[in-house]
């Protein structure tokens, strides 16, 4: 036994030593991501404040299309089903309980997303490839084609809009009248940067995230290990629909209004891009990539109206020069410069 | 006998496409025995292996295990059971290391699998089983290496690590010795011989001298249905056998 302990030990301390260096450098840029997305209210324009409030809450939406794609190898074409399906919820919720706590109604709408997850998981996720993305295109086009078709609830192609009640409860006994926007920013991350920490801890840092990466890494091994491959795979999906839940509900919360534009294919597809431009390699690659969206689209958008060509384009030469994204480039840049000082350390 | 066997295959059937590959298999295993299965290429080796462990539905005929009639269970459910299996082409988690590989055995082995409350990292008794089926495999040195950057022998011993850190009580091992050179070959002899203990054992393999290293007794298939049964020695003096699989020149 004592053999086994010296071996364990060994064996903990040099793998900690192989993974420290790059664990180290996410978990910094992870910090520095972070840091810099909450303190921005403090030196950014209240227009850009504005955008990031959107960019934040499509971040986690692309946080959620990636945990389907990075983790169970999923490729999902109908992910603002989920988004678009709590953006109405939250709105509805907030015209009807308008003075509950928020994160309470946030909660709601992400607990109810996860539950439609669950269920359509149980559709698409026993499919692969192809297959799973054909079916969730499909699921994709029948909720827009319901949000778009039952305008008695959802406000058909004018959307709904003053939902939001003048007192904002942000906790019990704990009211902002109406809220400028730096104010529910922070309502926003302080939902927000929580939800995505916990996902994450459940993927990295436990014995479910690795079954999730083992299934994924050698799905029919793992079945004749005992895994229950299909449950795994679907338990990931539920997590993703409910990230994207409460990413739909905050942006129903920061935009005030909710239209068809949250649940469309397109959307689907933005998010698609979103994640790969961000960098889908990185847990939160899709939020770089989010902001990267929204800056561009303002940017290009003032400069020529046929600015998602260009987007496009750069997307395309994304997936074929720099599949890591923009997390991916950094990371590259990174390694090489680091490489260099320790050379020359060493001369 | 009035023992009930450990794993009793009744009259089954499989074909592909219209081609029977199994044509009425019957046999038993009691617990502790090993068997070897011999036969020519397609005989339905592997084949017979699949249906056991869940791979393929057969056409007609029950798989009973444990006294418990198992023909519809997936193949997880039956692996739960008690019975682990190793693959003939190597079936691996190339980006995980060796540790990592024997864990996603050693945590499904003991329950906590999926548990989403726990951090992995703390529970270092599940790490120290999978670096002591590492070192009863021989892989001591190598617990911390990638698995897609380990030599071809070694990764065959994982192959045999994980189906030992499932400590079953039905071992299926598909030709575990494909490809090795006579020396890894002896050292996978060797690590098997030391360490399946009690453990029944479905050896399919092409390598007479593993076959007769390793079982007690030997079947052999041919063209899906069993040509003979015995012991090593009846087995090797069935002329049958010598003329369809072990050659003239065998024995």
């Amino acid at each position: 036994m004592t053999m086994y302990e010296r071996v364990l030990q060994r064996q903990r301390l040099r793998g900690e030593a192989v993974s420290r260096q790059g664990k180290l450098g996410e978990a910094a840029a992870t910090i520095l991501l972070l840091g810099v997305l909450a303190a921005a209210p403090l030196f950014a324009s209240r227009a850009m404040v504005n955008d990031l409030g959107q960019a934040v809450c499509l971040g986690l939406f692309g946080i959620s299309f990636n945990i389907v794609f990075k983790y169970s190898g999923l490729l999902s074409f109908g992910h603002a089903a989920f988004f678009g399906f709590s953006a109405y919820a939250e709105a509805l919720l907030l015209q009807s309980f308008g003075n509950f706590p928020v994160p309470l109604l946030v909660l709601a709408a992400g607990l109810s997303t996860a539950l439609l997850g669950f269920l359509l998981g149980q559709i698409c996720v026993r499919r692969e490839g192809a297959y799973f993305s054909m079916t969730t295109l499909a699921i994709g086009a029948g909720f827009y084609s319901v949000a778009f078709k039952w305008s008695a609830v959802t406000g058909g192609t004018d959307g709904l809009d003053g939902f939001m009640p003048d007192n904002l409860t942000v906790l019990p006994g704990w009211q902002w009248d109406s809220p400028g926007i730096t104010q529910t920013y922070w309502l926003v991350l302080a939902i927000l940067i929580p939800s995505a920490l916990a996902a994450w801890a459940l993927l990295e840092l436990t014995p479910f995230g690795n079954a999730v990466r083992a299934v994924r890494q050698n799905e029919k091994r793992t079945k004749f290990l005992g895994y229950d491959t299909h449950h795994v795979k679907l338990a990931n999906f539920t997590l993703a629909a409910a990230l994207a839940g409460i990413a739909g509900a905050l942006w129903a919360i920061d935009n005030s209004f909710v239209s068809t534009d949250s649940i469309d294919l397109t959307f689907s597809t933005t998010v698609i891009i979103i994640a790969f431009i961000g960098g889908t390699a990185w847990y939160w690659g899709p939020v770089i990539g989010a902001v990267v969206y929204i800056a561009a689209s303002d940017w290009l958008s003032a400069l020529t109206p046929h600015w998602q060509i260009w987007l496009g384009l750069a997307f395309i030469l994304m997936v074929l020069f720099a599949p890591g994204g923009i997390a991916g480039l950094v990371r590259a840049g990174w390694t090489t410069i680091a490489a260099r000082a320790r050379r020359r350390m060493n001369v | 006998m009035s023992e009930t066997p450990l794993l009793k295959i009744e009259a089954l059937s499989k074909g592909f496409a219209g081609v029977p590959v199994l044509a009425n298999v019957n046999f038993s295993l009691r617990a502790g025995e090993r068997l070897g299965l011999i036969g020519p290429n397609g005989a339905g080796k592997t084949t017979l292996i699949n249906v056991i462990t869940g791979a393929h539905a057969p056409d007609a005929g029950r798989v009973v295990f444990q006294g418990r009639n198992i023909t519809s269970l997936p193949p997880h459910r039956r692996n739960r059971l008690g019975m682990a299996r190793s693959f003939q082409i190597l079936s691996l988690f190339p980006e995980m290391t060796v540790v990592e590989n024997i864990r996603n055995a050693v945590l499904r082995y003991r329950g906590l699998h999926v548990q989403f409350w726990r951090r992995l990292a703390r529970l270092e008794d599940v790490l120290a089983a999978a670096v002591h089926y590492a070192a009863l495999a021989g892989l001591g040195h190598a617990l911390d290496q990638r698995v897609d950057t380990l030599p071809y022998g070694m990764q065959r011993r994982l192959d045999i690590a994980l189906v030992l850190a499932q400590q079953p009580e039905l071992m299926i091992l598909d030709e575990p010795a494909a490809g090795l050179s006579a020396a890894e070959t002896r050292d996978v002899v060797a690590v098997l011989a030391s360490t399946i203990g009690t453990c029944a054992l479905i050896l399919v393999e092409h390598d007479m001298d593993v076959v007769y290293a390793l079982a007690d007794r030997i079947m052999v298939l041919d063209y899906g249905s069993v040509l003979a049964e015995g012991t090593p020695a009846e087995v090797r003096a069935n002329p049958e056998v010598r003329r369809v699989y072990l050659g003239e020149a065998a024995g």
